[in-house]
C-alpha cells in the first residue's frame, strides 16, 4: 500500500502543484490498491477506463504551469446513482445494468471542472433503497473494518471506498440518511447539504423533495472542498438555491466555539440507544464543552413521527420518479421474442417485474397504494402536513442553539444478512436521519470512537437551512479535539 | 392492502412469493404508519418541499442535443429515428 493512498485530497492536489509526485503516480497508487482490495470489499460496480488518460492530461497541465483547479488530480469515486457521460451508471439495479448515459450529472461536472478525476463508479442500494448495501443487483459491499458486517447504505460503496483508501473523496446521495449513516458504520466524514445546494440534474431521481448528493472524505477540509465544488445554482435544477457558496474549507479553520449553543433534542436520547453510541456522543459533548460549548436541552416533539412520515413520502415519489422505467426507450426490457407479451400492461408489468429488485416493488407498491384513490389523503397529504410540523419543530429548535447534536444511529454496523428479511426494524435504524431530509436542512456524521467490537461509531452534527459554515466550522474544531485513528487494519 | 390491485397499478409483476410476503410484510408497515393519526393537524399546510425556492422561468428556446445517437444507443431497440416495441395490441 503506497503512503499516496493515505494522503487527504487536500494534500494529494497540493503535492501535485509542488510537484512532490505526479497525478499518474496518484492515480496508479488508488488504481492498485483497487486492485488489492476491492475483489473482496466490492466496493465499485465499474472503474474509469480512461482514469490514466485523464491522470496524464493533469500531468500536462502542471508541465505547463497552468493550473489545474482545487481538486485537480484527485481520483474521486462517484455513487453509481450519478450520471457519467460515456461510463455505465447502473443505480445498483438490474433495470439499468447495461445503461451508458449520454451526460453527465451536474455534480460530476463540476468535480471535473475542478479537476478532479473520476475513478469509478459505486456499489450502492438499489435506486438508493436500503441502509446496508444488500439490496444491490451487483452484490454485497462489506465493511472495511470487519468483513462480516454492512458498511450501510445506500451510499454503501462510497463510504467504504474512502474508508479503505481505494480513494480519497468519493460523492453519494442523502435521501433518508444515504451518507451519513455509511460514513458512520465505515468511520468517514460524510456531509449531506441543505436541500437545494446541490443540483440533482443527472442524479437518479428517487424521493425529489428529500435527494441531495454530498461528500464523503477522511476530513472535514476534504469534504468543504468538495462543496465548494459541487453546491450552488444551476439552471437545470429548479429546486437549487442562489445562496452564495462560501470557501468552506478556508472560513472554517480555527473557528472559536465559545458560547457557541449545542441543541441535545429530548426526544433523541429517550429509547434505549447502544452503550458504544452513546459514549461516542459523551466524548463529543465533552470535547465540546472543553472548547467552551454551551449546552441546551431543546425539543422536537415530532421526531416519533419521522420515519413513518419519510417512508410515507420517499415511496410515494419513488413510485413515480420510478414510473419512467418502462423499457420503451432504455433499461431492461424482457425477452418478448421467446415470449410474446400479452397486452401493454403485460409489456410494462414483465419488464419492471424483472428489472427492479424486491426492495424497490416493495417501495413502489407502498408509494403507490399511498398515493391511490381513497387512501392519498390518509397517507400522502398527512405525512406532508406532519412534515411540516417537523420542521416547524427544527426553525423553533434553531432560535434556542446553534448546532444540534446527535446520534448518527442507534447502534454501529449489523452484521451482513442479520436485518435484510425484517423491513421495520431496517426502517427504524434511519430514526435519527430522516428528520433532517425532511426539514431539508444540512447534516453532516463525524467518525468519533470505535465499538467494542472495533466498528466505528460517528456523531452527528446539525444545523439550520445554509448554515454549512457554522455546521462545518464546529465539526472542524471537533474534529481536531477527537483522536479517531480512522485506518482499517487489513488496508 | 389489495397487493394484486396495487401491483396492477403499479406496473409490476410479483412473484406468487413476493405476494405473499408484501402482503404480510405491508400490513404492519402501515399499521406502523397509523400512528400519524395521533397527529392533530386541522389546519395545517401539507408541505411538499423543504425549501421555498420559488419559480423560474426560462426563455421557451429549443436547444439542439447534439448527439442523438449516443441517447438511442441504450434503446433495447431502434429502428430509424423511432424506439421500436414488441405488438402489444
Amino acid at each position: 500500500m503506497s503512503e499516496i493512498t493515505n494522503l487527504t485530497a487536500k494534500e494529494i492536489n497540493a503535492g501535485l502543484v509542488s510537484k512532490k509526485f505526479k497525478a499518474t503516480e496518484v492515480m496508479q497508487a488508488f488504481l492498485s490498491q483497487i486492485e488489492s482490495h476491492d475483489g473482496e470489499l466490492n466496493a465499485f460496480i465499474s472503474l474509469n477506463e480512461k482514469a490514466m488518460d485523464q491522470a496524464q492530461a493533469v500531468d500536462q497541465k502542471l508541465a505547463k504551469g497552468e493550473d489545474i483547479g482545487i481538486l485537480g488530480g484527485v481520483p474521486v469515486a462517484v455513487k453509481d446513482m450519478l450520471c457519467t457521460n460515456g461510463l455505465k451508471t447502473t443505480a445498483g439495479s438490474k433495470m439499468l445494468e447495461n445503461f451508458i448515459p449520454p451526460y453527465s450529472a451536474t455534480v460530476v461536472n463540476r468535480l471535473e471542472k475542478s479537476g478532479a478525476i473520476v475513478i469509478g463508479k459505486c456499489n450502492q442500494d438499489e435506486f438508493a433503497m436500503g441502509s446496508s448495501n444488500e439490496t444491490s443487483f451487483f452484490g454485497n459491499c462489506k465493511n472495511p473494518w470487519n468483513t462480516e458486517f454492512v458498511p450501510g447504505g445506500s451510499s454503501g460503496g462510497s463510504a467504504a471506498a474512502v474508508a479503505a483508501r481505494m480513494a480519497p473523496i468519493s460523492i453519494g446521495t442523502d435521501t433518508g440518511g444515504s451518507i451519513r449513516q455509511p460514513a458512520s458504520f465505515c468511520g468517514v466524514v460524510g456531509v449531506k447539504p441543505t436541500y437545494g445546494r446541490v443540483s440533482r440534474y443527472g442524479i437518479v431521481a428517487f424521493a425529489s423533495s428529500l435527494d441531495q448528493a454530498g461528500p464523503l472524505s477522511r476530513t472535514i477540509e476534504d469534504s468543504s472542498l468538495v462543496l465548494e465544488s459541487i453546491c450552488g445554482y444551476d439552471e437545470f435544477d429548479s429546486t437549487t438555491s442562489k445562496e452564495k457558496v462560501e470557501s468552506w474549507s478556508s472560513s472554517t479553520e480555527n473557528v472559536s466555539l465559545k458560547g457557541l449553543k449545542v441543541g441535545l433534542p429530548k426526544e433523541y436520547f429517550q429509547d434505549s440507544i447502544d452503550p458504544d453510541v452513546e459514549k461516542a456522543v459523551e466524548s463529543a459533548k465533552k470535547n465540546l464543552e472543553s472548547m467552551g460549548c454551551e449546552f441546551v436541552e431543546v425539543s422536537i416533539p415530532h421526531t416519533k413521527y419521522s420515519v413513518p412520515i419519510y417512508y410515507i413520502i420517499a415511496t410515494s415519489e419513488a413510485s413515480s420518479n420510478l414510473a419512467r422505467y418502462d423499457g420503451v426507450r432504455f433499461g431492461h426490457r424482457s425477452n418478448f421474442s421467446e415470449k410474446p407479451a400479452a397486452d401493454l400492461l403485460d409489456f410494462y408489468c414483465r419488464n419492471r417485474g424483472e428489472g427492479f429488485g424486491a426492495e424497490v416493488k416493495r417501495r413502489i407498491s407502498l408509494g403507490t397504494f399511498t398515493l391511490s384513490s381513497g387512501y392519498y389523503d390518509a397517507y400522502y397529504n398527512k405525512a406532508c402536513q406532519v412534515r411540516n410540523l417537523l420542521r416547524q419543530d427544527f426553525v423553533s429548535a434553531f432560535k434556542q442553539c446553534d448546532v444540534i447534536l446527535s446520534p448518527v444511529t442507534t447502534t454501529p454496523a449489523f452484521k451482513i444478512g442479520e436485518r435484510i428479511s425484517d423491513p421495520i426494524t431496517m426502517y427504524k435504524n434511519d430514526i435519527f436521519t430522516t428528520s433532517t431530509n425532511l426539514a431539508g436542512l444540512p447534516g453532516l456524521s463525524l467518525p468519533t470512537s470505535l465499538s467494542k467490537d472495533g466498528l466505528p461509531i460517528g456523531i452527528q452534527l446539525t444545523a439550520s437551512h445554509f448554515e454549512e459554515t457554522k455546521l462545518l466550522g464546529v465539526a472542524r474544531a471537533l474534529e481536531k479535539m477527537t483522536s479517531f485513528e480512522g485506518r482499517p487494519s487489513n488496508v | 392492502m389489495d397487493i394484486d390491485k396495487v401491483a396492477t397499478l403499479a406496473r409490476l409483476n410479483l412473484t406468487e412469493e413476493e405476494k405473499v410476503q408484501f402482503k404480510t410484510q405491508m400490513d404492519s408497515i402501515l399499521s406502523y404508519f397509523n400512528e400519524l393519526n395521533e397527529v392533530d393537524t386541522s389546519g395545517i399546510e401539507p408541505m411538499v418541499t423543504p425549501v421555498e425556492v420559488g419559480q423560474k422561468l426560462r426563455d421557451d428556446k429549443p436547444v439542439v442535443w447534439e448527439n442523438i445517437d449516443q441517447v438511442m444507443e441504450n434503446a433495447p431497440e431502434v429502428k430509424g429515428n423511432l424506439f421500436q416495441v414488441p405488438p402489444v395490441v
